[in-house]
């Protein structure tokens, strides 16, 4: 089992990761030094550390995360439900889906600077732009593919004489799954994208918040240093979730 | 005995939602609309009547500032795109045919792709200032991914036939490159491109709301920054209806490399063989 | 079954007329069956009586109609106006309680994230409490032989083995009559012929009503109590024949016998007689 485990790991890939690292510390220390706008990777760890310990990292990112799953939650759940009303109801559809297309097409970020005009700069404003962008992926996962389910299960639904309920729980939905799961996937990185962008403009806190201030500040090294917190919280939590939803779809075939 | 009637209702699973959403689903959004100009008052700082959206959208016109912004954002966007493509297929067809490559960069790569754009907006502002390269290297370096995955599967999935005819034919490595390999894998850009275009907007959108240099999203931000609501949200529609464009360009430029198909070309051949019964 | 009622004449019908309590499973008469947009009739004007416990096989070219009979018989899909049928003696509308069908495609029918005793008790789920469902299953799954599979998923078992598992929850749910449209027809023939054995086996354990429907003459005249050939278009029967083999079957020393042959020679005779594929 752990031979396996340690198989699946990338050894070539990851050594090519710490190589970049070391290269960049070179560079940033000979050819490039002469930018004062660059950090090398020593100076960036260095900065992680002490904003870690002694400065308002911890605070920060747990703000950002926080918010992030909070928004993501209410969002997943919000889309699903809406999703299937839609999904499951051909009146819901016709009289509304036009619509969802229209508002679809607006690029989400527009909305950004709507939330900030009617809340302000607040943990609402914030939380209202996570949720409005990251419910997009699971209605429309979900109300696509609650009405893909594959007809050779619908047929087998029929022939057992299962309700339409039944059909509902133990087919359609146990098969939407994989593509619900994949939407829940985007929409996290969403949340935490959409979270960041939120406290640059709308929000002053969190980790956003700390990228520009140190921006502003003109400290490369700490804007470079949110910039690895930030690139390796998506990366983490992506990777979890990509787990936890390979361990949910366990007894699933691949797709075909 | 019971005569069983013919009937033609199809399958008892709810709705089969295929095709175009009809137009009676605009319903609710137009009488949202409707709704909101009847009541809203015309002063109101918040919400005022779509009306007003128009006249704020019609004073930004003549003041001279909204057609530059919009020839801003679409040329960043078309440039971007342009970028995107290019080098997303050339990585992605890279990637794709180098099992080597793709083992030692994948790492790397799967942890740049989930880098939100936002966060690297400060730190390409301290690098390169604000100007329009800068916008530009953020955009493409947020964007380009789903064509550099999707041209990475299309030329992983290139049959070993037409590979092996390549060789048999003794095509130089180049010849091979542009007759076999690149249309084999046109189809997989352009899935790719269509994905990656309304994101390409987005984040040129996020980029100039960022950091207002120029473009419709910094009249966005302004207008938002100084209260004027009606303006916001009238450039917020205005973004929609690019998005609109930009979609149904993409879509229309797409139609120009059907013939790369392999469903087209499965059927012309099968109209062919109809022909014989 | 009694296996001296030989056939004298070529084109005699199953059971014999006249003889009214025999108990039939399944009956229909004329049954037509109009398909596609054009609403072409393929079936016309069938009758069909099948007493209980009889393993009929339904034989036919491709594309003369075979899946789509069956499915009538199942219920899913309707028969032309004036179509009559009988399950039980109950005339049927809509979908028959007490018909099940076996697909070809066990793949595309098992669900595959649940686990093989699951699977077994889907059809139990409404109408039985969970520790009887449980016995059934596992008796189901002990008649086909894969009692020792339970707790596994379908795709961790072979193409031979889902299919038992198909079949296993279509016996479950003890049905009257069961439809299986060419459940071997995916596999191949080395597990085919161990299924067929194992199939008889289970039809005279379980004292199951099957209709069997295949375009392999082989498969057919082993399994079959008695054959049915459908021909011509639109279909109708071209042959009904009552087998003479004797009730225990070999794939060997059965397929020496005189009694196999002839009917094979009947069967090559009524297909080949007007027109070819």
């Amino acid at each position: 089992m752990r031979r396996a485990l340690l198989g699946r790991i990338n050894f070539p890939g990851l050594a090519v990761i710490a190589a970049a690292i070391m290269l960049w510390e070179i560079y940033t220390r000979t050819a490039g030094s002469h930018f004062d706008s660059l950090a090398s990777s020593g100076a960036i760890f260095a900065a992680i550390k002490t904003l870690f310990l002694d400065g308002p990292l911890a605070d920060q990112l747990w703000h950002t995360t926080s918010i992030a799953l909070v928004g993501w939650v209410i969002a997943s759940a919000l889309g699903f439900c809406i999703g299937l009303a839609i999904g499951l109801s051909r009146t819901a559809w016709t009289y509304s889906m036009a619509s969802l297309d229209v508002l679809r097409s607006i690029p989400s970020i527009s909305f950004v600077p709507v939330a900030v005009m009617w809340f302000g700069f607040s943990v609402t404003t914030e939380l209202l732009i996570v949720v409005y962008v990251s419910l997009w992926p699971p209605l429309l996962a979900t109300l696509h593919s609650v009405n893909s389910a594959p007809a050779g299960l619908l047929d087998t639904a029929r022939v057992f004489h299962l309700s339409k309920l039944s059909t509902l729980v133990n087919i359609v939905l146990p098969a939407a799954l994989p593509s619900i799961l994949v939407s829940l996937r985007l929409s996290l990185a969403l949340s935490i994208a959409l979270a960041v962008v939120a406290e640059m403009i709308g929000n002053p806190e969190g980790l956003g918040f700390g990228m520009v201030f140190a921006q502003q500040a003109m400290q490369p090294a700490r804007a470079f240093a949110y910039l690895v917190v930030i690139g390796t919280l998506g990366w983490g939590v992506n990777a979890i979730f990509l787990l936890a939803s390979r361990w949910l779809t366990r007894g699933y075939e691949s797709a075909p | 005995m019971t005569i069983v009637a013919g009937s033609r209702k199809s399958r008892a699973w709810p709705i089969r939602t295929g095709g175009r959403a009809p137009l009676r689903g605009l319903l609710p959004l137009a009488l949202g609309l409707v709704l909101w100009q009847v009541f809203a008052p015309t002063d109101s700082p918040y919400f005022p009547p779509p009306s007003e959206w128009v006249g704020a959208l019609e004073r930004l016109a003549a003041s001279r500032r909204l057609w530059p912004a919009i020839s801003v954002t679409l040329t960043s966007f078309f440039t971007a795109l342009a970028l995107n493509i290019v080098i997303g297929s050339a990585l992605g067809i890279l990637l794709g045919r180098s099992r080597l490559l793709d083992r030692l960069l994948g790492p790397t790569l799967e942890f740049c792709r989930t880098i939100p754009a936002g966060a690297l907006v400060p730190v390409a502002v301290l690098i390169m200032g604000y100007t329009a390269s800068m916008s530009l290297v953020v955009v493409v370096l947020t964007s380009f991914w789903p064509i550099l995955l999707n041209a990475r599967a299309g030329a992983r999935s290139v049959s070993r036939d037409r590979l092996d005819t390549a060789r048999a034919l003794q095509l130089s490595w180049w010849a091979t490159q542009r007759k076999i390999l690149l249309p084999s894998v046109v189809p997989s850009i352009r899935l790719g491109t269509q994905i990656a275009a309304p994101i390409t907007l987005i984040i040129v959108l996020l980029v100039e709301i960022l950091t207002q240099v120029s473009g419709v999203g910094r009249q966005i931000a302004l207008a938002q920054s100084v209260f004027r609501s009606s303006t916001v949200y009238g450039l917020v529609a205005l973004t929609g209806l690019l998005g609109l464009a930009v979609n149904w360009v993409i879509g229309w430029m797409g139609l120009l490399t059907r013939k790369y198909d392999p469903s087209f070309s499965a059927g012309v051949t099968s109209s062919l063989s109809m022909k014989k019964s | 079954m009694n296996p001296a009622q030989a056939a004298t004449d070529v084109r005699s019908s199953g059971p014999p007329k006249g003889d009214a309590k025999v108990d039939l499973a399944f009956r229909c008469r004329g049954l037509s069956i109009d398909v596609g947009d054009e609403q072409r009739r393929i079936i016309a004007g069938l009758d069909l009586e099948v007493p209980r416990r009889q393993f009929l096989c339904v034989l036919g070219e491709s594309g003369v109609g075979k899946t789509t009979l069956l499915r009538v018989f199942g219920g899913l899909t309707p028969a032309a106006a004036g179509s009559q049928l009988e399950l039980n003696g109950q005339p049927i509308t809509g979908l028959p309680v007490g018909a099940v069908f076996v697909f070809q495609n066990y793949a595309a029918s098992l669900l595959p994230w649940r686990t093989v005793r699951r699977n077994v008790e889907l059809g139990l789920e409404a109408t039985v409490a969970a520790a009887e469902r449980r016995t059934r299953a596992l008796g189901a799954l002990d008649l086909v032989g894969l009692a020792e599979r339970a707790n596994d998923h379908p795709w961790q078992l072979s193409g031979g083995m889902q299919q038992r598992v198909q079949i296993a929850r279509a016996l479950a749910v003890e049905p009257n009559l069961l439809l299986m449209d060419e459940p071997f027809g995916a596999l191949d023939a080395m597990t085919r012929e161990t299924l067929q054995v194992e199939l008889r086996r289970i039809q005279r354990e379980a004292g199951a009503t099957v209709i069997f429907i295949t375009h392999d003459v082989d498969e057919a005249v082993f399994l079959a109590d008695r054959l049915i050939v459908l021909k011509g278009e639109p279909a109708t029967i071209g042959l009904d024949v009552v087998s003479d083999l004797p009730v225990e079957r070999d794939q060997v020393r059965t397929k020496e016998l005189p009694a196999y042959l002839k009917l094979r020679h009947m069967i090559y005779d009524v297909v080949r007689r007007s027109g070819n594929p």
